[in-house]
């Protein structure tokens, strides 16, 4: 969860700063396991 | 409920409330309070976080609150939110003919004059006390003025009539008084005597009210239970704190009676509330938390140990779930220098949250990052991905927010 959130906030900035890699940065948080533990899904990046 | 695996968060419990509500809407749902100001502080802030995420959604609420607290507490945030909306109705007090009809159609016989004049005029309007005041005086026989016994307030009133309970009654009613959730089963356990004789002497004198099968007892009017608690002395109340934590199995009620009925501070009992008080966060219970965390701090025989700083740094952690920003602050101010480095991350974490100031914010999370960072690399990444996103999205500075949430990640990968 810690890391999901930490990836999530990495490649949102990524997307802000126009970062080609931004997609796969976000997509690599995502496939983390774990997702339905994450307390607040609306933190967590593919929502 | 006991300890729960999975933490119940004041987010998630707030979500279940509004998603219940939401649900429930689409067919008419009324949410009534009746005297807000005697709710707890934790569910009184649930309702407040469904008034304001539920005001476009057609739940009706009816709230009634003592004069003197309609700004604030729940009604307070439905004024804020629903403006308009909202409909006030101040109700006043009942004029004195109204009172002394009350009265005699409750308590009929013969009053003088003088007795019910001088018994509505301290009723003030209000006719709750217009009714104890009676019962107390008709009770002691004072109705006809020639050995006048009229109580000066309500409270007078309302103590008259637990004292005339008898002594063992009113211990049992004091017990009840003490307890959250009283129960006969309980009262056996904490009191002498025939308790079942003392809670029927109770529920006939109206003190208590019973809802089979609803196994707890409740008092007719909170004010009644305010005032048996009033009525026992600080060694007193301890003693019956203590026995009632005994005989709880729920912990984290146990932890809160033998905390309160402690005479000094006691290490074993300390940690014992300091677990209770994380039982209880974990359960979304924010403000009993609270003042669990507090509890385990003061009852903790060496503040400056080790384990004395650990409770004193969760508990404006706990505070600052409650939402009780200006506590944090005061406890932050008066620790900072103080706080040992190992707790210190955690201490600023806590100060940065109650930061008004955006710059000043970030500045304590950065911080708060330095000490965490190693030391606690989960509690360093969770610091470090939300001030990466106040550098990079609210200040708009881009460059340094990627630098903090690459920072963020190498911590959250060290875990």
């Amino acid at each position: 969860v810690v890391l999901r959130g930490a990836l999530g906030a990495d490649g949102y900035l990524a997307a802000m700063a126009g970062d080609a890699d931004a997609g796969e940065r976000l997509r690599e948080a995502v496939r983390l396991p774990g997702l339905t533990d994450t307390p607040n899904p609306y933190q967590a990046p593919e929502t | 409920v006991s300890a729960v695996a999975v933490p119940v968060t004041e987010t998630l419990l707030e979500r279940a409330v509004v998603g219940v509500l939401r649900e429930l809407a689409a067919a008419g749902v009324v949410v009534a309070v009746d005297d807000e100001q005697w709710l707890d502080a934790d569910t009184r802030r649930l309702l407040q976080a469904a008034v304001v995420r539920l005001a476009a959604v057609p739940v009706r609420w009816l709230v009634s609150v003592r004069s003197g607290h309609a700004d604030r507490g729940l009604a307070g945030v439905l004024g804020h939110e629903l403006g308009a909306r909202v409909t006030r109705v101040d109700l006043a007090g009942l004029g004195d003919a109204a009172l002394t009809e009350l009265v005699l159609g409750r308590f009929p016989g013969r009053w003088s004059s003088g007795v019910l004049r001088q018994l509505v005029s301290l009723a003030a309007g209000s006719p709750y006390a217009a009714l104890e005041l009676a019962r107390e005086t008709a009770a002691c026989g004072g109705r006809e003025g020639t050995a006048v016994h009229l109580p000066s307030t309500l409270a007078g009133s309302l103590r008259g009539r637990l004292k005339r309970l008898g002594a063992q009654t009113l211990a049992v009613v004091q017990a009840a008084a003490l307890a959250a959730a009283p129960t006969r089963a309980l009262l056996r356990a904490v009191a002498a005597g025939p308790v079942e004789v003392q809670v029927d002497a109770a529920l006939e004198a109206g003190v208590l009210e019973a809802a089979p099968p609803d196994p707890v007892l409740r008092f007719s009017h909170p004010l009644l239970r305010e005032a048996a608690d009033g009525m026992l002395t600080g060694p007193g109340r301890r003693r019956v704190h203590r026995v009632i934590g005994a005989a709880l199995d729920d912990p984290v009620e146990a932890a809160w009676h033998l905390a309160r009925g402690a005479d000094e501070p006691d290490e074993a009992l300390a940690g014992q509330v300091e677990q209770a008080a994380g039982n209880a966060a974990a359960r979304g219970a924010a403000a009993r938390a609270a003042a669990l965390a507090r509890m385990a701090a003061e009852l903790t025989p060496a503040p400056d140990s080790p384990q004395g700083w650990r409770r004193r740094v969760a508990w404006p952690e706990k505070l600052h779930a409650a939402g009780e920003y200006e506590q944090v602050r005061r406890l932050g101010e008066q620790w900072v220098l103080d706080v040992p480095v190992s707790l210190r991350g955690r201490l600023t974490e806590v100060r940065a949250h109650v930061e008004a100031d955006v710059e000043g914010m970030c500045g304590l999370l950065a911080d708060a990052f330095e000490d965490l960072a190693g030391r606690d690399p989960a509690r360093a990444a969770v610091v470090g991905s939300e001030l990466c996103l106040y550098i990079g999205v609210l200040l708009r500075r881009l460059g340094e927010g990627r630098t903090r949430a690459a920072a963020a990640v190498a911590q959250a990968r060290s875990q």
